[in-house]
């Protein structure tokens, strides 16, 4: 990873971060679905990076958002099994010649096929664990899983929408 | 123990998930009331649900004991009930004359351990003997009415006839109109019997109840017998012809009470002794 990826890369977190915090995290359809647009800071990490080093920056991350909700360790919590089926994810959507090095988890890079299956399936995990715990009563799970269902959407669309005004269509 | 780190470098990733997890649950658990709520009452529901199905099983294996305990229970009540009446009935006569005695009556739980209904003559096999102060003689009932006496003895069984036998003769009464009669079965069909000798100037009903009457001296009064099923003259007019359906269910009996009457051997010498009088 040269410099110059690097600096992109931090740049891209805190543009989700901020973005989130200032606008995304005030929005909500009804009272289903959320936006939680900083998880694409984890969900947009390179390929190729560590997922030991993933998990414990999704935990960072997760800390952050928890010290915005004010609600410390569950969006920590959702975001360290983020981290951990990302790699999983990873494996099981590999195309078919492996992962080269100059692809990058991008709907021009990837194709919106490889992308809808890599991010929906982590947003829905992530959002039912968070939305089970915050309403830490399992009586009220058809309401949670009501709300992952259509928080899933609203955050892949915050994620792909900020993605593709930051990066274009840079491939 | 190379081996071992070598396991869990291997799934690195997956236990510093669970140890993240486990920080993360803690965390929760700290700093979040909803949360810690209902971590603390779902757990007690758990541990209270575990408990309560621990008892069930419990409950479960203690149930024979229970049974029998209920039975010894049960055959207490009775006694107590049937002096009692007997004591009630007395009351209301002739106040000067001495109450009978308190415990006429004694009852024994047996199990039923073998049992016919199919033959003309049926017996019951029964798990007291002479150890447990059983004597021929004695009478049997179960808690819906009627079985029968004891016929023989050994030490530790009994058998006993069945009413459902030829030669066992019931003497009951009408408890409505209180009209005397004997009640006899005639075989085939293990829950209908006859009631004989009622005359025809009296009015038996369908439905009537049937108990067995003062006048016997192996069972006490005011037990079940059964109900009046059916009832026509007889041919030669004389009596009544009635069919009665019994209260005890004779192919599903399990525990029966052997009824002592301590007065039986007093009551027969007595009757006895009047009839060879009156014969000389």
């Amino acid at each position: 990873m040269n410099s110059r990826s690097l600096i992109f890369l931090i740049l891209e977190v805190v543009v989700f971060l901020s973005l989130h915090i200032l606008i995304l995290g005030h929005l909500s359809v009804g009272s289903y679905a959320f936006s939680y647009a900083y998880l694409g800071a984890v969900l947009l990490m390179p390929i190729s990076a560590n997922p030991v080093r993933i998990m414990l920056f999704s935990l960072l991350v997760g800390l952050m958002a928890d010290s915005y909700y004010n609600s410390i360790g569950i969006h920590m919590a959702s975001c360290v099994l983020l981290a951990f089926l990302r790699s999983a994810v990873l494996n099981w959507v590999v195309p078919a010649g492996g992962y080269e090095p100059y692809m990058r988890i991008s709907i021009p890079s990837m194709g919106i096929k490889w992308y809808l299956s890599y991010m929906l399936p982590l947003l829905f995990c992530h959002h039912l664990l968070l939305f089970v715990i915050d309403h830490a009563n399992l009586s009220q799970f058809p309401l949670a899983l009501t709300q992952a269902i259509a928080s899933t959407a609203f955050t892949f669309f915050s994620i792909m929408f900020i993605q593709l005004s930051v990066e274009g269509t840079r491939i | 123990m190379g081996s071992l780190f070598q396991f869990l470098f291997k799934y690195r990733l997956f236990f510093l998930f669970v140890l993240l997890e486990l920080l993360c649950s803690w965390l929760i658990l700290n700093n979040n009331a909803n949360q810690r709520i209902a971590f603390i009452s779902s757990s007690n529901s758990a541990v209270a649900k575990v408990l309560s199905l621990n008892q069930k099983v419990q409950d479960y294996f203690a149930l024979q004991v229970i049974n029998s305990n209920l039975a010894e229970e049960n055959a207490r009540l009775n006694a107590e009930l049937t002096n009692a009446r007997l004591q009630l009935d007395k009351m209301g006569m002739d106040t000067t004359q001495p109450l009978i005695e308190m415990g006429q009556y004694t009852f024994k739980v047996a199990k039923v351990i073998n049992n016919s209904v199919s033959r003309i003559n049926n017996y019951l096999t029964l798990d007291k003997g002479t150890a447990d102060g059983i004597t021929k003689g004695m009478g049997v009932i179960s808690p819906a009415g009627v079985v029968g006496s004891i016929l023989v003895c050994s030490e530790h069984f009994s058998t006993a006839t069945s009413l459902l036998h030829s030669k066992m003769l019931i003497s009951a009464e009408i408890k409505r109109i209180s009209a005397f009669g004997t009640v006899k079965w005639t075989g085939g069909d293990p829950t209908i019997a006859d009631l004989d000798f009622i005359a025809p100037h009296l009015e038996p009903q369908k439905g009537d109840t049937i108990i067995t009457s003062e006048y016997s001296s192996i069972l006490p009064k005011d037990i079940m017998v059964g109900v009046i099923d059916q009832i026509e003259l007889a041919q030669n007019g004389n009596f009544y012809k009635i069919k009665i359906k019994l209260a005890t269910n004779f192919s599903t009996l399990g525990y029966v009470y052997i009824v002592e009457n301590k007065y039986k051997a007093e009551k027969d010498s007595l009757q006895y002794n009047t009839s060879k009088e009156f014969n000389e």
